[in-house]
């Protein structure tokens, strides 16, 4: 004999009401003061409902004739037995109802990545990443700068620029959170956001030398697949923090999503390939002499793969 | 149609003083007597040659009105009319959408012209009118000396027959093809109409201008050797004909260079070829004053190139060689920057002439690092064929040096037109003269 009522209200709070035994055998709900179970909904009646326990164990749930009515799952109900999970909404508060042998699951681990990813919500880490990001900035352009007149008001806007866009896409996902978990997890995304915009920045770097000496794989849309993998990483990484999807479901959203943006991207490429131009298409990668690591071939070597490049000439007449 | 072939008037320095007060002076002096010594001739030379002058209008058929007018002239007793390739080309391109027609001022009676023979290289053409009757134009054989008359006949603008008097001025020094320089006003329309000296004989055809008198003429000589190598009534392909002549051309010019002066001279930190050969006109060029207060990299260079594409079709030009020397320091900027600027002009090279995706092929590009002498370099070939003429191509070459760290030289060429045997040699020589 005793009943557990979690209680939600309006604005998703819940909490847990514990009977372990009535004595009257009654128990009253309604905004009321001098109700057993009191509940904090304008839209419910001061003595909106009651429960009677049975000989047998059994509840039985009865409306007091309210304004709004009484709901079991999605039926209006006026008296009705309740078992253990079944759910009454009254005005807008939801009851859920267990009998105290009700089985609950065994305990999380803290170290799961939803909570691992949760818990990347710390103000050091915030401001560590935001410093690397910086960082990480300031070098692109360092490297990037190729003799220009630099102001102030330049380099300020460069920076806000860069910040601002993942700033934005951060505050849309934390305000998604807020709906659909009831927190808005800023931080913890904010910092993942920042993690992936210093990794895009700087896997560059050995990718780009990677390419410059072996000019077989300096291809756009190896970079691009690059590109799409740290995004799809990010786009797992807030799904998990923002929505309480099955972990299967963020997987396959994060692994679905890049995979189509490079499908319209290939299919970009490739139906604009066969686009006339009068500039030619060649690699002019160069990068400084550090990062050469290889030797080339003799002037005689390169003259002989000219026949075959005007074989393949001969193969883009169309 | 209009002049169409007009060399880029590059390096325009005018004076403007200077030059008022020299136009002030001869319209003043010379008004009275030069004109009217030269309306006398100019009037004998046209009652003399005007009635063997035509206007040519290329007849879209299907619009059944000109869309184009140029000039020619007879030739020959048989219905020879010569004019410019460049007036009857979508007649030559596209045989079934337009028609040639040849008219007289009076527009009494209209001739159907069909093309006999055509030099795209010299731009002239040789039209066959089986019916026509009429005087015959005399070809001059004895040469024109600099400094005498000259008389340029045309229909401008679609005007009505025109006399212009004006000066021989000999053969344009540095030109790809011959050109005799007219000084003379040769307008729109008078295009494959005659240029004589004062006995009334054919010097030269009227084929492009450059603007203020500055005209050229195709030299007699050439029409002479196309005349003398047309048999009548015999079946060309003037497709291939064309193709033929672009791959002699072009076997003309690489061989000359070939044969020129691959001496090197200084440019920034390195050398470089100049003028190779006479039809190659080189242009320098470095960072200026203004630019000098920022830190970018300091840049010479040296670019060469020929005076005028060959005119194939209205969408396509070809014939143009180009070559082109870079020269970058930096002190100022690390490696790494000055890689970044260099990399930004190393990407940006196209070839001087261009076409439509119906006249040309896409590109196929390769790139190695080669490695001549002791410096290592990146290079880049790209090729693209003729749609319509297989065995011709564009080639355009580049090559920079990639271990210097704060310095780089860039060497560039673009052959337009060309074979796989000539653009292998010329690459190869190329290469070799290096300048590493």
């Amino acid at each position: 004999m005793g009943l557990i009522i979690e209680v939600t209200g309006d604005t998703r709070t819940t909490r847990l009401e514990n009977f372990r035994s009535v004595a009257s055998g009654l128990l009253s709900i309604g905004r009321a003061r001098d109700n057993d179970l009191i509940l904090d909904d304008p839209y419910v009646d001061p003595y909106h409902g009651q429960i009677i326990f049975g000989e047998t164990g059994t509840w039985l749930y009865q409306d007091l004739g309210s304004e709004n009515g009484s709901k079991r799952g999605k039926e209006s109900v006026n008296d009705c037995a309740l078992a253990s999970t079944d759910v009454l909404t009254l005005g807008k508060t939801r009851l859920q109802f267990f009998d105290p042998s009700h089985q609950v699951a065994p305990a999380l681990s803290l170290h799961n990545s939803r909570q691992r990813l949760m818990s990347f919500n710390t103000w050091s880490t915030s401001g560590a990443l935001l410093v690397g990001a910086i960082l990480t900035l300031a070098l692109n352009i360092y490297l990037n700068y190729t003799g220009e007149k630099l102001d102030a008001g330049l380099l300020m806007g460069i920076f806000l620029g860069a910040f601002s866009l993942p700033l934005i896409i951060s505050a849309a996902w934390s305000l998604l959170a807020k709906v659909l978990c009831g927190r808005s997890h800023f931080l913890s995304i904010v910092n993942v956001a920042l993690l992936a915009l210093i990794v895009l920045e700087l896997y560059q770097y050995p990718f780009i030398g990677l390419a410059y000496n072996f000019p077989a794989i300096d291809r756009g849309f190896l970079g691009v697949l690059l590109n799409l993998l740290v995004f799809g990483l990010y786009l797992y990484a807030t799904l998990l923090i923002c929505t309480r999807l099955k972990e299967h479901t963020n997987k396959l959203i994060a692994g679905l999503v890049p995979v189509v943006i490079f499908c319209a991207y290939l299919v970009i490429q490739i139906s604009t390939a066969d686009e006339h131009n009068n500039a030619p298409n060649y690699n002019g990668r160069l990068l400084a002499p550090v990062v050469l690591l290889r030797s080339g071939e003799t002037p005689d070597e390169f003259i002989q793969r000219l026949p075959g490049i005007f074989d393949d000439a001969d193969e883009l007449i169309d | 149609m209009s002049l169409t072939t007009n060399p880029a008037p590059r390096c325009a320095i005018s004076y403007p003083g200077l030059f008022a007060l020299i136009l002030g002076f001869c319209l003043s002096v010379g008004a009275h007597t030069a004109v009217a010594l030269s309306a006398a001739d100019a009037r004998s030379t046209f009652e003399l040659t005007h009635g063997a002058i035509y206007q040519i209008r290329v007849i879209d058929i299907a619009a059944n009105n000109k869309s184009s007018t140029g000039s020619g002239f007879v030739i020959d007793s048989n219905g020879l009319i010569a004019t410019n390739y460049h007036v009857v080309s979508n007649a030559v391109n596209t045989p079934g959408k337009y028609r040639i027609e040849l008219l007289q001022n009076d527009e009494s009676r209209v001739y159907i012209a069909t093309v006999e023979n055509v030099d795209v290289v010299n731009d002239l053409a040789l039209l066959h009118v089986p019916e026509l009757q009429g005087p015959v134009l005399p070809l001059a054989g004895a040469a024109v000396a600099q400094g005498d008359t000259a008389y340029a006949i045309g229909y401008p603008y679609d005007l009505g027959i025109t006399v212009v008097p004006g000066t021989y001025n000999g053969l344009a020094p540095h030109s790809a093809s011959d050109r005799v320089h007219f000084t003379g006003s040769l307008n729109p329309g008078m295009s494959g109409g005659p240029a004589f000296n004062n006995q009334g004989e054919v010097i030269g055809v009227n084929v492009a201008s450059a603007g203020n008198q500055v005209s050229f003429l195709i030299p007699v000589q050439r029409l002479q050797s196309l005349y003398a190598g047309t048999s009548m009534g015999q079946q060309r392909d003037l497709k291939d004909t064309m193709r033929q002549q672009l791959v002699d051309n072009s076997a003309r010019m690489i061989e000359q260079m070939l044969d020129g002066n691959w001496q090197l001279l200084p440019l920034g930190g390195a050398k470089a070829l100049d003028e190779i050969t006479g039809f190659l006109r080189c242009w320098g060029d470095s960072k200026n004053q203004q630019e000098q207060s920022d830190s970018k990299p300091f840049w010479a260079q040296r670019s060469c190139q020929t005076d005028h594409n060959i005119f194939v079709s209205p969408s396509l030009t070809t014939g143009k060689i180009e070559l082109q020397f870079y020269w970058l320091e930096s002190a100022e900027l690390n490696s790494a920057q000055f890689y970044e600027h260099y990399e930004q002009i190393f990407s940006r090279f196209v070839p001087g002439n261009s076409g439509r995706e119906e006249d040309l092929g896409r590109w196929a590009c390769e790139d190695a690092f080669v490695n001549p002498a002791a410096e290592v370099t990146k290079a880049v070939f790209c090729a693209r064929g003729y749609d319509a003429m297989p065995g011709l191509y564009d080639v355009l070459f580049l090559q920079g040096s990639v271990s210097r760290a704060q310095e780089a030289h860039i060497i560039h060429f673009t052959l337009a037109g060309t074979t796989r045997e000539l653009a292998q040699k010329f690459t190869q020589r190329f290469i070799e003269t290096g300048a590493w």
